[in-house]
């Protein structure tokens, strides 16, 4: 075990080596990109023996990815933002060959506007595909994450294809301490991929992927991926105890904090829960008795443990980083229903971190103050966007340099 | 006309016009002032697969969607697919289900041969468009001939109805008039029946399964065995059968090198013989046989 | 081409690879194409395919094939093509896979996915070199959709989305993508046109291409029974039609140099070849529509009049069109 410096992207880079991966198909984007070059150098040093190719696109580069896949590699691949969309069609493909790879999204939000910072609309558009979905809070969890992935992946009651998702910038670009594993133990953790699962040989052919015509042998398939993220649930847990006995850190289907006394709970995920962490102590050291709980694994939901969490507290609040337009918060409606029943909590939703925006001051104890409201008026399902008014005078004069004229009289007449 | 829709089902095969069929009997009864829904179902097969068709009428808007599992009547446009399990034509057929079926055989012994549990009424339309239209594409007079048994509608309006379908399916001038004329000849052929009254059928009760969990590589669509297609037949698909006249043949191996089925083989001599399980009757092997050593008969209609 | 392996009909391989029981159409020409391609091929190959007509070989649980499949998307086959191949290549240099174990990539794709949507990650495979084959089967137009028009769709023919009347007497008005010359300008190892009307030229050329690494593509006529409108016994009529009339030229491109490997030194007039086709009905009724039927003549005229290996190669397709003759 060695600690050093490194990005998330540096972080992802390394779990792809020591879990010895086999073959990158490859495709830059920002702010993807400093995991395949990372992937590229260990290549050419020779401290992974792996076959990257650059492919076309990212819809190649995913099919690639599940056909070699397919033929008993072990894959690793990395996107981010509009190339997750863009390889969408082949993240339902793949997960539906019931074929074990490895993606790293780099969450950035979506165009139009374009913009390169990050949020979870990427992501979170890839819900319902069929992959595991691990969301990572620190480059060492990163790191941790992409071994974890491998190994729940290739476990033969899954073969879901796992997504490891990091925020761009916060983490991808933020260097910090990390543990690097010795790369025996990480073999140890994880060995060569079995190829008993692997398909197409002389001997063996196999049609793989075919047409399922009619609806009751159709929905047999698709039950039956409902049935392998349920065993990745129950794998999740025994991986991540083994990987705590092995490495010293545990990872949980999601991180508790401060929860044992708390009758208010923040609900976030991914790295700006370190913000929410920082702002729930602070607002714990003024007598609040609020915690935060962290969604790791997103697919398959953990319902049971998120019951186990937050029924009985006094009001829970979701903190989305994701925009489903006309809606509101995707994970706040993810909640919402797995709460769904007696002993629900008052919910509220919010909206925050579109694009990259930061928390404003003072925004965590509005939140809180919304939750002790909650708790006497009760929940609402309406999505509060988190907006201040210094931001919106900003705004306005952007809106005045680019001509927005309406918006310049607006601007007059206030 | 009810408020319970009657539901006709049609069976025949791809290229046979059973699309066409039931675009021209709900217009019919369209035109006749009832509330029509026809869907066809598309499957993965091809020209001469089996390919089902539902027309529901009504004097209200029809709720019900997809295709007729318990018909009141069926129009079976070619015979041969009651001999194909497969084809399903007998599926929710019962003791009150009309079943109107194109074949030169009568109906009690085609009632018998197939065990046809409910009325049974036989017309040769294939004969009779083959001798009107001078093609044995029967969809017209079996539209026309189910329009008068069900007592969907009118002549005029079926006659108007015609018009409009066989026109979208593009068929014009002459062609169309023979149509025409050919679905007269089966209008008034055709018995009037009306649809069957038909006994509520007791609901079956739901027996829930729970969903196993397999190991994730059985639980995949994938075929882990070869050549399974070899289990299908697809000897209903030919309407004539290639045969081989061995003494005119002169073992040049085109139709082995031809047949886009591979159901052409070759013995150790060189002779071909043809596998008539997957062979589907397209001949291209007796267009091909630069001897004409090829014949092509007509498959069976007993 | 003077052919070295495949003299005679006698010649092409009595083992199918492919079995029977599918749901394709009657006188499919794009599978018998497949049928001539995969015994020229023998048994070790694993196909990766994009959505089309010949998807509808394997609809669970019945697989005509023997050896492997994999339904990828209409974009990216190609694409499969190489996680395949580099997953074999890996594997095997790692020891993690026997040599004997390993087996020929090849792609199965139609016109529409192969001059449109997968044209990108053909023309990606073909850049980096892939070691692979790529068969396209060209019934020119969307076929498996009911007959769209297709960028490989002649001028001049009738498609779904080409409907004729009398203000678009032409039906598709777009001149057929030049797919060849697209694939050759990427620089594959291999390339050549084939028609199932001559199996022997198909056969050979495979096997020629046997010997190179690198991107080995095939583009072969399949005529189609439903969507061109022919009875489907005249399937490899139509199809040798398309060759002797010059409309479908069989050629390859072999280290950069282009060869012509079956000369019809008197071409048939291209109407013949339109006239057995409903999708070309209206050039002839009501009325002929000369001008349109002269231009068609006068592009198949310039094409052979301007073709690189013009000095004359007696090749005639020995068996297949001695009939026809």
């Amino acid at each position: 075990m060695t600690r050093d410096l490194l990005t998330g992207n540096a972080a992802a880079a390394w779990g792809a080596r020591l879990a010895e991966v086999d073959y990158v198909p490859a495709y830059p984007i920002t702010p993807q990109t400093e995991i395949i070059e990372t992937l590229a150098q260990f290549i050419g040093q020779g401290a992974l023996d792996a076959r990257l190719v650059t492919l076309d696109s990212e819809h190649s580069m995913l099919t690639a990815a599940g056909a070699a896949a397919a033929a008993g590699a072990r894959v690793f691949t990395a996107t981010s933002s509009q190339g997750l969309l863009y390889a969408l069609e082949m993240l339902y493909t793949v997960a539906g060959w019931r074929v074990p790879l490895v993606l790293v999204n780099v969450s950035r939000g979506i165009a139009a506007p374009l913009t390169l910072e990050p949020d979870h609309d990427d992501v979170l558009a890839a819900r319902d595909c069929g992959f595991v979905q691990i969301h990572a809070a620190t480059a060492q969890e990163v790191l941790d994450s992409v071994l974890i992935a491998h190994r729940l992946s290739e476990d033969p009651a899954v073969l879901l294809p796992v997504l490891v998702n990091l925020d761009g910038f916060h983490l991808s670009f933020t260097r910090e301490p990390v543990e690097i594993p010795d790369p025996n133990a990480a073999r140890a953790f994880l060995p060569p991929r079995a190829l008993q699962e692997a398909s197409f040989g002389v001997s063996h052919g196999v049609a793989q992927g075919v047409a399922v015509l009619g609806g009751s042998a159709y929905s047999f398939f698709r039950y039956q991926m409902q049935r392998g993220a349920e065993a990745a649930l129950e794998r999740h847990e025994a991986l991540v105890g083994e990987f705590e006995q092995r490495f010293g850190r545990r990872y949980g289907l999601v991180d508790a904090r401060y929860l044992d006394d708390a009758d208010y709970v923040l609900v976030m995920s991914n790295s700006l829960s370190g913000v929410g962490l920082a702002e729930v102590e602070r607002l714990r050291a003024a007598g609040a008795r609020v915690g935060l709980l962290r969604l790791r694994v997103i697919r398959p939901l953990p319902q049971r443990e998120l019951r186990r969490l937050l029924l009985g507290r006094r009001a829970v609040g979701v903190i989305d980083q994701n925009l489903s337009v006309g809606k509101g918060g995707i994970l706040f409606t993810e909640v919402a229903s797995a709460l769904a029943g007696p002993g629900a909590p008052a919910l509220r939703s919010f909206v925050s971190g579109l694009g990259g925006r930061r928390f404003q001051s003072g925004e965590f104890d509005r939140m809180l103050a919304s939750l002790q409201r909650a708790e006497q008026e009760g929940g609402s399902p309406e999505p509060e966007l988190l907006w201040t008014d210094a931001e919106e005078r900003r705004m306005r004069e952007l809106l005045r340099v680019a001509g927005h004229v309406a918006s310049q009289e607006r601007n007059d007449a206030a | 006309m009810s408020a319970v829709p009657h539901a006709l089902r049609l069976h025949g095969r791809g290229g046979q016009g059973v699309k066409l069929a039931s675009h021209v009997v709900s217009r019919s009864a369209f035109l006749a002032g009832a509330w029509v829904q026809d869907s066809p179902l598309y499957g993965a097969e091809r020209r001469g697969a089996p390919v089902v068709a539902s027309v529901r009428l009504a004097d209200r808007p029809i709720p019900e969607r997809g295709t007729i599992e318990a018909p009141d009547a069926i129009l079976v446009l070619d015979a041969s697919l009651l001999g194909q399990p497969e084809a399903a034509v007998l599926e929710g057929v019962g003791e009150d289900t009309l079943a109107i079926v194109n074949t030169p055989e009568d109906a009690s012994s085609l009632q018998r041969r197939f065990e046809l549990p409910g009325r049974v009424v036989a017309a040769d339309l294939s004969s009779l468009a083959l001798e009107v239209v001078g093609s044995a594409r029967p969809s017209a007079p079996a539209a026309a001939f189910a329009v008068r048994a069900l007592s969907i509608a009118s002549w005029e309006a079926l006659e108007q109805a015609l018009r409009i379908e066989l026109g979208d399916a593009g068929i014009a001038g002459e062609l169309l008039a023979r149509n025409v004329e050919c679905a007269r000849c089966a209008f008034e052929r055709a018995p009037v029946l009306g649809f069957p009254t038909r006994r509520p059928r007791p609901v079956a009760p739901s027996l829930p399964c729970v969903i196993p969990r397999l190991p994730a590589r059985e639980a995949a669509p994938s075929i882990l065995v070869p050549a399974t297609s070899e289990l299908r037949s697809t000897a209903g698909w030919r309407v004539f059968r290639p045969e081989i006249d061995l003494q005119r043949c002169t073992r040049c191996a085109l139709c082995f090198a031809l047949c886009p089925e591979g159901a052409i083989h070759l013995s150790a001599d060189a002779t071909p013989w043809i596998d008539a399980v997957h062979c589907k009757g397209c001949l291209v092997c007796a267009h091909e046989c630069p001897t004409e050593a090829i014949v092509t008969l007509r498959e069976a209609t007993p | 081409m003077r052919r070295e392996i495949y003299r005679s009909i006698r010649d092409v391989p009595a083992q199918e690879y492919l079995a029977g029981g599918t749901g394709l159409c009657g006188g499919c020409g794009g599978l018998l194409a497949l049928r001539l391609f995969h015994k020229a091929l023998g048994p070790n190959v694993v196909f990766t395919n994009a959505a089309g007509c010949l998807t509808m070989l394997a609809v669970f649980p019945f697989s005509p094939f023997r050896s492997s499949w994999l339904y990828t998307a209409m974009a990216s086959a190609p694409a499969g093509a190489q996680g395949l191949r580099d997953a074999l290549d890996v594997l095997i240099a790692k020891g993690r896979r026997s040599r004997d174990d390993d087996l020929q990539v090849v792609v199965v794709t139609g016109d529409g996915s192969a001059n449109g949507i997968g044209l990108q990650s053909t023309l990606g495979a073909v850049h980096r070199g892939l070691d692979f084959w790529y068969l396209c089967y060209d019934n020119e137009g969307f076929g498996n959709t009911g007959f769209q028009s297709s960028p490989a769709s002649p001028r001049g023919s009738r498609t779904a989305t080409t409907p004729v009347s009398l203000e678009a007497p032409v039906g598709n008005p777009l001149r057929k993508q030049d797919l060849f010359g697209l694939w050759r300008a990427a620089g594959p190892a291999y390339l050549a046109t084939v028609s199932p009307s001559h199996p022997l030229d198909l056969l050979e050329k495979v096997a020629r291409a046997r010997t190179l690494q690198g991107p080995k593509l095939f583009l072969s006529l399949s005529a189609c029974a439903p969507g061109w409108g022919f009875d489907p016994a005249a399937s490899v009529e139509v199809a040798r039609l398309a060759v002797e009339s010059g409309a479908w030229p069989l050629r390859e491109v072999m280290r950069g140099r282009l060869s012509h490997t079956v000369v019809p030194h008197r071409r048939r007039p291209v109407e013949e070849y339109l006239r057995t086709q409903e999708r070309y009905r209206h050039l002839f009724e009501p009325e002929r529509q000369e001008a349109l039927l002269a231009s068609l003549q006068a592009e198949v005229d310039a094409y052979w009049a301007r073709r690189e290996d013009a000095a004359p190669r007696p090749a005639p397709e020995a068996v297949v069109s001695q009939r026809s003759e």
